[in-house]
């Protein structure tokens, strides 16, 4: 079944695999690289999010991919779509809602959020609290992506299509023929 | 859900007329909607704090930008096709309350209506679709 491919490896040599291995390598830490530098860029821990619920439509929808940035001591305004963390929340999930109060006291920002497709406001979302401090906002949604986030859903829903993908890249970058 | 209060609060509602064109935002090729939003904006006096409301809402999908006149318009009121906002009459649908409770070192907001603009792709932007042509002060209590 992989007999050619056996055979590649069998022709490339100890130091070939050890190459192909090492441009392996090099892809996933130059990818993650990337996503470092933008998190230190944009300020923000995780700079691209996928929408995963419909509660901002039709603005966004399940599967959108959203660029976010998160200046340092922002102030956040009316009408700004922030993403948030509830503590507390076991999963972690960030909220992508649009602000609709702002109230600035001397030491903080306290902000009410609502879905654009949610009848009622965040309240209860927030577990206790009646507003949301600004501490607790991760980012703001500057750029916009439509469906490409649909390809990460398909990978967290489907464990195999995501094992599939990982070893076919794997396979090809080790098989494939050096071209430099 | 439902949503109590256990202390006496201030709250405040507004009555409006909005009259604007925004036809190139509207006919910008890579518009998907506008999110429309009137928003008081008023400082507390006792304690210098800046705050800011949304007291209503309304989102324009980019084909519908013929209807939304009817908005708040009377029936029987003629329909334009032109991609102008007009809309009269209409009420805020957000509580407007105060973190403080109450509005007696509030005297006058600042109320503007504003745009965010979702593209289709690309960065997202936001403006100042229409500002009131005075400050809006705020009455006194009416008790029930």
């Amino acid at each position: 079944m992989f007999a050619d491919e056996i055979a590649t490896i069998r022709k490339l040599g100890v130091t070939g695999v050890l190459y192909q291995l090492y441009n392996f390598l090099n892809v996933v830490a130059s990818g993650l690289v990337m996503w470092k530098a933008l998190c230190l860029v944009t300020n923000s821990e995780s700079p691209v999010v996928v929408v995963l619920s419909g509660s901002m439509e039709p603005a966004f929808y399940r599967g959108d991919i959203l660029f976010l940035a998160n200046p340092p001591n922002a102030i956040y305004d009316i009408g700004d779509i922030t993403v948030y963390k509830v503590p507390g929340d076991e999963a972690g999930t960030p909220i992508v809602h649009r602000v609709i109060a702002s109230h600035i006291t001397n030491t903080t920002q306290l902000l009410l959020t609502k879905g654009d497709a949610n009848p009622w406001d965040d309240y209860s979302l927030y577990r206790g609290p009646e507003w949301l401090d600004s501490h607790q906002v991760v980012g703001r949604v500057k750029g916009f992506l439509p469906y490409l986030g649909y390809v990460t859903i398909a990978i967290n829903d489907f464990p195999q299509f995501k094992y599939a993908l990982l070893g076919s890249v794997g396979l090809y970058l080790l098989v494939s023929k050096d071209h430099s | 859900m439902q949503r109590w209060k256990a202390r006496d609060e201030d709250i405040a509602r507004l009555r409006f007329d909005v009259k604007t064109d925004l036809t190139p935002l509207l006919t910008s090729y890579n518009t998907k909607q506008l999110f429309l939003y009137l928003t008081a904006e008023y400082t507390d006096e006792a304690t210098h704090e800046a705050h800011e409301v949304v007291l209503w809402d309304r989102i324009i999908m980019r084909g519908q930008v013929n209807d939304f006149r009817a908005v708040g318009v009377p029936n029987g009121a003629p329909r334009t096709t032109r991609p102008r906002i007009r809309i009269d009459d209409a009420k805020s649908v957000y509580t407007w309350r105060n973190p403080g409770g109450s509005f007696q070192d509030v005297h006058e907001a600042n109320v503007t209506l504003h745009y965010s603009l979702m593209p289709y792709v690309g960065m997202l932007s936001s403006g100042v679709a229409a500002t009131a042509r005075d400050l809006v002060e705020i009455p006194d209590v009416k008790r029930r």
